[in-house]
């Protein structure tokens, strides 16, 4: 299940490196690129997008095609701070129905192979998060879909105008 | 957003400055510290658990936070406005980023956009002799002092931040007059003078130490940094 995500978790010594799978993979801390491309992934999400859901540490941000979320571990670190895992991946129309689904079931593996735990109510806030996203993403294409509409209306009453106006020209 | 400060809170950090700096007062010219930071983009750098988000957040929002989590993804920081006495200072939008190597790229990004540089690392660790974290600090100094080389003319103000000076028994109870002997203790590892002199050379890089244990504390170190901004 996790081969569709980005997982990334911060060791919990705080001085071994962080945990990182792409796509079911474990990248060890010698790949520097690909660490480094995953981390970026991750930031360009940050950057390009918008918080959809703050709940409880369970955050969903994302832009139009990428999402990540993080959702706070059960163990804390050793200097006591609250570990938070985060999850990466893309979505479109198709996926989006069964996401939330995907993005727990993948946590919960990531989770268990990494020896740490995550709440059942942070799980369900994880289904809150994507719901979210579902009404956003529904929202942002009737708002597109409107656009393109009245775009198009006006196109075709200025195509209708010139054509009036041409042949009334004509003798 | 103005700092909530009360009268205690103001005399307490001057208490605390004061002290730190061994000094009877804190004179600071405030008209310099205005023109070096009004309007920068400044980089917070550092590896993880030294104070990164921590010290962002004081500077944004005046207050510190009141339960830590590790920064994992990065974390949108507002535009605000940072106001201490006279001073008043937009601060511009930023981004708290993860301390791993892993965001090495990510961490040139910040320093390539920023006008002033903090790095933050532990000092209690290094007057340890903590192997680990001064192979950390010499690896991450590599590559900030080499983005500072690449861009010469327009390089960054550097500023190397000694925070969790409040872990160490020794320093804890340290008296004003002996406040001084253990920054300087601190300046003399050879850690710091490698790295200070990957920065460009104590002429370029400030120094500064303290503890953020509280507001209070915070304040006082936010206060060196003003004081070395203007010398």
């Amino acid at each position: 299940m996790t081969e569709k995500f980005i997982f990334w978790a911060q060791a919990l010594d705080n001085s071994s490196p962080d945990l990182i799978t792409v796509r079911g993979e474990a990248i060890g801390a010698d790949d520097s690129l690909r660490r480094q491309k995953a981390v970026s992934d991750v930031s360009h999400v940050v950057k390009s997008g918008n918080r959809i859901f703050d709940t409880r540490g369970v955050q969903l941000t994302a832009d139009a095609q990428n999402f990540i979320i993080e959702v706070p571990s059960v163990q804390q670190d050793r200097d006591g701070r609250t570990a938070p895992i985060v999850c990466y991946g893309q979505y479109d129309r198709e996926i989006i129905a069964n996401l939330s689904d995907y993005v727990a079931d993948s946590l919960c593996e990531f989770v268990r192979e990494s020896g740490r735990s995550i709440k059942p109510e942070h799980i369900e806030l994880v289904h809150q998060a994507f719901s979210e996203l579902k009404k956003k993403n529904q929202k942002r294409r009737i708002a597109f879909g409107t656009v393109i509409g009245a775009a198009a209306l006006t196109i075709a009453i200025l195509i209708y105008g010139i054509i009036r106006l041409i042949s009334s020209r004509i003798p | 957003m103005p700092l909530p400060f009360i009268a205690i809170g103001w005399y307490g950090a001057l208490a605390a400055a004061a002290a730190i700096l061994a000094a009877g007062t804190v004179a600071l010219n405030w008209d310099k510290i205005l023109i070096l930071f009004k309007g920068k983009h400044l980089a917070i750098l550092g590896a993880r658990g030294v104070g990164k988000t921590h010290l962002r957040k004081f500077l944004t929002t005046g207050s510190i936070p009141a339960e830590y989590k590790q920064t994992v993804a990065p974390e949108k920081t507002p535009k605000n406005r940072f106001q201490l006495k006279e001073l008043d200072i937009k601060i511009k939008e930023g981004f708290d980023i993860s301390g791993d190597k892993a965001a090495y790229a990510e961490w040139k990004k910040l320093h390539d956009k920023a006008h002033i540089v903090f790095y933050l690392l532990r000092v209690d660790r290094l007057i340890a002799g903590d192997n680990d974290v001064e192979t950390r600090v010499r690896a991450d100094m590599r590559h900030i002092g080499g983005w500072i080389e690449e861009k010469k003319q327009d390089r960054p103000e550097l500023f190397i931040i000694g925070t969790h000076c409040d872990c160490d028994p020794a320093f804890v109870g340290l008296t004003k007059d002996k406040i001084a002997d253990y920054t300087d203790k601190f300046r003399r590892l050879p850690v710091i003078h490698e790295i200070v002199s990957r920065g460009g050379g104590a002429l370029q890089v400030k120094v500064v130490i303290g503890s953020m244990k509280t507001v209070v504390n915070t304040e006082a170190l936010v206060f060196q940094i003003f004081n070395q901004a203007t010398t």
